[in-house]
């Protein structure tokens, strides 16, 4: 599992690559702590390379997409496969993210 | 409804009037001949009357007549000798007792030794007569205007009836015969004085009619005499002798001969008379009336017509009840009828629904059979049962609701519905019956109760869970035809005390293990001899079912209750359920595989690729292995989390098995009980902010497997994900 943060035009881009599964999720977490701490910039969420998401990798991304509210910035999802995306739909996540391709 | 109602209506009352004019049609008829013939009847007698009494009384002037004839020879022998003249009128009265005198008049001068008049006269007073001279100066009959009328007339003369001023103050009449020498010179009048009140008692001696009377009178209309013994009769002979005396048309009448009628009113009270008169033949002219009233001669008319005026009413009366009766019971009968029907449709449409609510049997199932019964003894039932498959459960309960019809129909439905209710999400079945019994006593205004037995048979492992309040016990029937019956606890019914526990109890059932549950309709089926069907027989047809296929039981069993009960009614509702329990045993896995891992989330990528070989094997396609790999992952990773306390170590055991279709992963861990499938999972409907972290895995795991389902085996937690392979991408 890779991630990749960068701040492109007021925007903050993080790149997450691979399987998002239960046993990395604590050290994603660690990596995208900047998205936690961002402040007046949208997020923007590349999704082209991750092949998985369990749970544990939603709650890291609801985790992000509560402090953006309270900001008033924005979180998007870019480039969902559509087996993630059933996910997000099962789980309800569908509704609160915005996705773009 | 209203139409024919209407019609019905209005035909009975279309019969009245007919019925009615009928009937006054026929009574006009009846009145009318009945009335003419009643006055020919009156004018026949009349008739009769008239002619009778004018025989009569002109036989009384002829007699008269003849008697002055007789003596006249007896005067003319001896005319030379007065005095024998006095003996010649004692003659004459003696002749008729009717006669109240007889007298010789002669011509002034005639005897000039006896004076200038001389008239002997005969007087009858009582039994005697006497005879004077009785012709002097005071009585000069000479000056009479009779006397000159009668001398000219050469015939018999009557006199005017007047009344006699001397004697008995009786209405009379005379009768004077002139007779003449050889020249023609008028010698004397001889006559008599007749009675003429007499005359009228002897014709009104007999009357036609009670009250009906005789008049005669003159031609006049002078009364010669009338009956004078009532006031009423006094009144009315003066009208009609006015009547008579004022129409000259009526004397003319009279001359005819034949008897006229004339109509007037009473003057007593105004009925209507009749008079019917008609001349007395001969000399004098007089006139005979029969007065009748007209309430008499038609009073058997009158009788008549209001006996059938009485008869009628009677009779229309009866019909008009009759038909108000008839009317008024088809009404019934038919408004009864309809409402019947209605009732008998609503219970149809009743019967049909409850029928609906009840399951038949269980789709295609490879661990588990069921089958059941319900047969109402009447159109709907207070008996029921339910069954379905929740997460590699069956839950299944069955139940009699005390009392039968409709009351304890909809107590049936209500119960059936929260069963559901309940146990969508409780796998404990204490715990619902629990539920159950709160919400059955919450709403308990009529004190019904429930007995209930509820199930929860475990597919995977056989394990029964169950909970009994006060129902019949369940019947355990094993392959090898032993048949004995669950041990379960009494309890309370549901719906009697609010805070009844109900306890949990647990069996496990061997494959091919019949669970028969059944109500007290089946046991307690009665026959014509009031025996009833009992345990026994019910233990022995399940001993010799042991091979029957779970569908043919219900009909079976119920095809013998039928046979036994005969012609009896079926007293109470005929309930049962069947479930045989087949297990897993029959097929065996196409592979297995397993892994143990420590409770460390470190270890899922190892599980991740132990989920993914097992994938390929299966031949899952990539959608299907994600699937199966986050179910799996976050199955695994809970039981990480929660099941042994913080900081110790234990193990989780993953066991894979692929049978042709099914892919099961049973996990078991040594840790606390936990069952995450009581866990209420995560709301999908909220917002980003209120969205809290857990409960999503166990969503992900229940929306993406077929079925979950946990245990609690021998001091394990067991829980099985399966998912149905529908496609696989081997061939």
């Amino acid at each position: 599992m890779k991630t990749d943060i960068q701040k492109i035009n007021g925007k903050i881009i993080a790149t997450l690559v691979g399987e998002l599964d239960t046993a990395a999720a604590s050290q994603v977490e660690k990596e995208l702590q900047p998205l936690f701490e961002a402040k007046g910039e949208n997020i923007v969420i590349e999704c082209e390379g991750l092949e998985y998401i369990s749970s544990s990798g939603l709650r890291i991304l609801l985790g992000i997409l509560k402090n953006a509210i309270a900001n008033g910035d924005s979180v998007v999802m870019s480039h969902v496969n559509d087996d993630i995306k059933n996910v997000f739909r099962l789980t309800g996540f569908i509704n609160l993210f915005k996705f773009e391709d | 409804m209203s139409v024919n109602n209407f019609n019905r209506k209005a035909s009975g009352v279309y019969v009245v009037i007919v019925s009615v004019l009928l009937l006054e049609l026929i009574s006009a008829v009846q009145f009318y001949y009945t009335r003419s013939l009643l006055e020919d009847e009156l004018e026949k007698r009349v008739e009769t009357e008239l002619t009778m009494k004018a025989i009569v009384v002109n036989s009384m002037l002829r007699n008269a007549q003849g008697i002055l004839n007789d003596h006249l020879n007896d005067i003319k022998r001896n005319i030379a000798e007065p005095d024998s003249m006095f003996r010649v009128v004692r003659s004459i009265v003696e002749a008729n007792r009717n006669l109240n005198g007889g007298w010789v008049a002669f011509a002034p001068d005639f005897y000039p030794q006896k004076g200038r008049l001389f008239e002997p006269y005969a007087m009858r007073k009582g039994d005697n007569i006497t005879v004077v001279q009785i012709a002097s100066d005071n009585h000069d009959y000479s000056t009479n205007p009779i006397f000159h009328e009668t001398a000219a007339a050469h015939k018999f003369v009557w006199s005017k009836p007047y009344l006699d001023k001397d004697g008995t103050r009786n209405m009379i009449t005379t009768c004077n015969l002139p007779f003449y020498d050889s020249r023609d010179s008028l010698q004397g009048i001889t006559g008599v004085d007749f009675s003429l009140s007499w005359l009228g008692d002897t014709l009104n001696s007999r009357h036609i009619y009670p009250s009906s009377f005789m008049m005669l009178l003159t031609e006049d209309g002078e009364v010669i005499s009338s009956p004078s013994d009532t006031i009423r009769k006094y009144k009315d002979t003066k009208i009609v002798a006015d009547l008579i005396n004022d129409s000259t048309q009526l004397r003319t009448l009279s001359r005819s001969g034949r008897s006229e009628i004339i109509e007037f009113n009473s003057a007593v009270n105004g009925d209507n008379a009749y008079i019917f008169f008609a001349n007395v033949r001969g000399d004098p002219h007089w006139i005979m009336a029969v007065v009748c009233y007209d309430n008499e001669v038609y009073r058997k008319l009158y009788y008549m017509g209001l006996n059938i005026a009485v008869l009628n009413l009677l009779a229309l009366a009866v019909m008009i009840f009759l038909i108000l009766r008839f009317v008024r019971n088809a009404r019934r009968l038919s408004e009864a009828r309809l409402a019947q029907e209605h009732v008998r449709s609503e219970l149809s449409v009743a019967h049909n629904i409850q029928s609906a609510m009840i399951p038949q049997a269980l789709p295609s199932m490879d661990s588990a059979e069921v089958a059941g019964l319900i047969t109402p003894a009447k159109q709907v039932g207070g008996d029921l049962y339910d069954f379905f498959v929740r997460n590699e459960k069956l839950f299944f309960c069955i139940g009699d609701v005390s009392g039968k019809g409709i009351p304890s129909a909809l107590i049936m439905a209500v119960t059936k519905s929260l069963f559901r209710l309940a146990a969508e999400r409780e796998n404990n079945a204490a715990h619902i019956m629990t539920d159950l019994n709160k919400m059955a006593c919450s709403n308990n205004a009529t004190n019904m109760f429930v007995t209930l037995f509820i199930g929860v048979l475990d597919l995977p492992t056989g394990h029964l869970r169950y909970c009994n309040a006060g129902h019949d016990l369940p019947l355990l029937c094993r392959p090898d035809g032993t048949v004995t019956p669950l041990n379960a606890d009494a309890n309370l019914p549901i719906g009697v005390f609010e805070n009844t526990e109900y306890s949990l109890q647990k069996q496990l059932v061997d494959p091919g293990t019949l669970i028969f549950l059944y109500t007290d309709g089946l046991t307690e089926a009665m026959n014509e001899q009031h025996a009833q069907f009992g345990l026994h027989r019910v233990e022995r047809i399940l001993a010799d079912s042991a091979s029957l296929a779970v569908q043919e039981l219900p009909g079976r069993m119920s095809n013998a209750v039928h046979n036994f009960v005969g012609e009896a009614e079926q007293s109470d509702d005929l309930t049962m359920l069947a479930i045989r329990y087949r297990g897993n045993g029959s097929e065996s896995a196409l592979f297995t595989d397993s892994i143990t891992l420590a409770n460390d989330v470190a270890q899922v990528p190892q599980l991740s690729q132990f989920v993914a070989r097992v994938s390929e094997r299966v031949g899952c396609d990539k959608a299907t292995s994600m699937q199966v790999k986050l179910s799996v992952e976050e199955a695994v990773v809970n039981c990480m989390n929660y099941a042994y306390p913080a900081g110790q170590t234990g193990t989780i055991c993953i066991n894979a098995r692929f049978y042709s279709k099914n892919l099961l992963f049973i996990i078991t861990d040594n840790g606390v009980a936990f069952d995450p499938t009581e866990k209420s999972p995560a709301d999908t409907s909220l917002s980003a902010t209120d969205r809290p972290i857990g409960g999503l895995g166990i969503l992900l795991v229940s929306q993406l497997m077929d079925s979950v389902n946990y245990e609690r085996i021998q001091g394990k937690n067991v829980l099985t994900l399966k998912k149905i392979i529908t496609k696989p991408t081997s061939e």
